[in-house]
């Protein structure tokens, strides 16, 4: 069953200028979808239309068959959880304070997070190796702590489907092989994910689905076999790449031309 | 020392502060009691009538009224920080508090009691707020600074029309009323007024404490907070409401009282950190102390009474100055 569906949608910020039109996707559970594509072409605004922040002029939305629009924002929360892209941790919190709000679409108005939540919490976060940082202060952590911190709250929120925007990009070499551990194996437990990376190689490492963005505001949505060549990417960035196989890893890699 | 055990300890440290301030201020003022009078006074009111007025009549409602007041605003400026993700804020900066003095001021020159003048309050408080928020996004830039500088424009404009209500007041009879609100002082509160804004009181202040939670993910901007599943629009309206029906309720009291809910949240926050479930509370506390210590201050430390508005600007502007340095960072 397509847990998250998106037929025909378009959307602009102002009418006479949109940043894409008549989109198309369907994401099941358990797979991963990577969507590539340059800076400053829509791929965080269609991220925020797939979780009901931006509405689209035309088309529609279903998450589990349920149009979105007809979905509370608490509704939406509990199906589906978001990681924000460069999210600049503006706060005071502690870890286990801003962890502890990713439980608030499972409590009423009135309700504070109990003992459950604060467990759930510590299991999560000793997975990752950070059960000695709970107390701290988010803002004491460094930017690839806080990072994975983020996505630790995405996880606590107990999504169907993960959307996560540029997840990797503060993230060191050791830290990104975690995140992308993480996503493979929450994969492989059902959890449908949708991603948005500058670095191609990602989706060879993740074995996922792809969407091209085209700079004039197409997604093309395709298998990584037929969508990931050199002449496409090429396109999607203007600029010389070249896709190189690494027989000892069995998987290919994308270099720039310079 | 585990982060539970700190803030337990802080919570009962603050609440023997509110004892023993309130012990001493039951003692001092122009007349300065032994605890033998003050324990007659308190327990044998018929005895000495002279002194247990003194307590009574005047010691007793301004200790209450202080600590409501300032409680009050304390837990509204925590809660308008958190609502606004904006440090900078608090009911004095938003207009809140002139919206609300604008109201009472009509109030007086419709010559309505106090439930007309809570009713105008609270209305004149919304009304200035929404203002506020109206004129930030009209100026369409995000940042912690635009709403700050609304929020000057409207309390400019309440204050304008402050002038225009003293202007057209009777002198004899109203203009009094409306200088009071203005300036913002103890001096007329009595368990009257106490009783007839406490339901206020507790309504703002109730909610605030009840979706206290929520504060605390609404802090984390409005993105973070719908992908949490919080209605932000509905929840907003609640809390500004509740923030300015405390206001209003404090205003009605005691008029203009600017710093604490400024100053105050940051305070407890620098002790509990930003999570509202316990920076509310403490606010309230720590605002509680503030205006308590202060009262007692100003109407001890002379023989006249020195208004209340010349020492929390003198404790508050210096605390600020510290705040805004240690946080300059962030604020940019």
């Amino acid at each position: 069953m397509t847990l998250l569906s998106a037929n025909h949608i378009s959307f602009a910020y102002r009418s006479q200028h949109p940043v894409f039109k008549n989109i198309s996707l369907n994401i099941n559970p358990g797979e991963i979808f990577t969507i590539l594509g340059p800076n400053g072409v829509g791929k965080s605004t269609l991220l925020k239309c797939l979780l009901g922040l931006n509405r689209p002029q035309a088309g529609k939305i279903l998450i589990n068959k349920t149009s979105i629009g007809q979905l509370s924002r608490r509704q939406i929360a509990r199906q589906v959880a978001y990681v924000p892209q460069n999210y600049q941790i503006n706060t005071n919190l502690s870890v286990m304070d801003y962890l502890l709000t990713a439980r608030a679409p499972f409590l009423n108005i009135l309700q504070t997070p109990g003992r459950s939540d604060f467990q759930l919490i510590i299991t999560q976060l000793q997975k990752v190796g950070l059960g000695s940082l709970q107390d701290k202060p988010l803002s004491a952590l460094s930017g690839g702590q806080q990072q994975l911190v983020t996505i630790i709250k995405a996880l606590v929120q107990e999504p169907q489907l993960l959307i996560l925007d540029e997840p990797m990009a503060a993230l060191d070499l050791n830290r990104q092989k975690e995140v992308l551990t993480i996503l493979k194996s929450l994969a492989s437990s059902g959890i449908a994910i949708v991603l948005t990376t500058h670095l191609p190689d990602h989706v060879f490492l993740l074995n996922s689905a792809v969407g091209l963005f085209y700079p004039n505001g197409r997604l093309e949505v395709g298998p990584r076999d037929r969508l990931m060549t050199k002449e496409k990417l090429s396109t999607v960035y203007q600029t010389s790449l070249d896709l190189v196989y690494l027989p000892h890893l069995k998987r290919y890699t994308c270099q720039l031309e310079i | 020392m585990t982060k539970q055990q700190h803030i337990r300890l802080t919570f009962i440290g603050g609440i023997i502060v509110i004892v023993l301030l309130t012990t001493c201020a039951l003692f001092c003022g122009r007349i300065t009691l032994s605890p033998d009078e003050l324990w007659d006074a308190l327990v044998k009111p018929a005895a000495n009538p002279a002194i247990s007025s003194v307590l009574y009549t005047i010691r007793l409602p301004r200790i209450i009224g202080s600590l409501l007041i300032g409680g009050g605003l304390a837990a509204a400026g925590c809660a308008f920080q958190s609502i606004f993700y904006n440090p900078l804020v608090s009911p004095d900066i938003l207009g809140v508090s002139y919206g609300a003095a604008v109201g009472a001021a009509t109030a007086i020159l419709l010559g309505g009691g106090i439930w007309l003048t809570q009713l105008l309050a609270f209305a004149g408080g919304l009304i200035a707020v929404s203002l506020t928020l109206l004129l930030a996004r009209l100026i369409k830039q995000h940042g912690t600074l635009i709403l700050v500088l609304a929020g000057i424009v409207v309390s400019g404009f309440m204050q304008a029309l402050i002038g225009l209500l003293k202007y057209i007041a009777d002198p004899d009879s109203q203009l009094q009323s409306i200088v009071y609100w203005q300036l913002g002082s103890l001096a007329k509160v009595d368990f009257t007024n106490i009783l007839a804004v406490l339901p206020t009181l507790i309504i703002g202040a109730g909610l605030l404490f009840l979706l206290r939670w929520h504060l605390t993910i609404l802090s984390l901007g409005e993105t973070i907070a719908s992908t949490q599943g919080i209605n932000i629009h509905r929840e907003r309206l609640l809390l500004i409401s509740a923030g300015t029906i405390l206001t209003a309720g404090t205003v009605c009291l005691s008029g203009n009282i600017g710093w604490v809910g400024l100053v105050i949240p940051h305070m407890a926050k620098a002790l509990t950190g930003d999570d509202s479930r316990y920076a509310l509370p403490l606010s309230a506390i720590f605002g509680a102390c503030f205006l308590l210590l202060v009262d007692t201050l100003a109407r001890s430390l002379s023989a006249g009474e020195i208004p209340l508005s010349i020492l929390t600007g003198f404790i508050g502007a210096p605390l600020f100055v510290y705040i805004l340095l240690k946080n300059r960072v962030k604020l940019l």
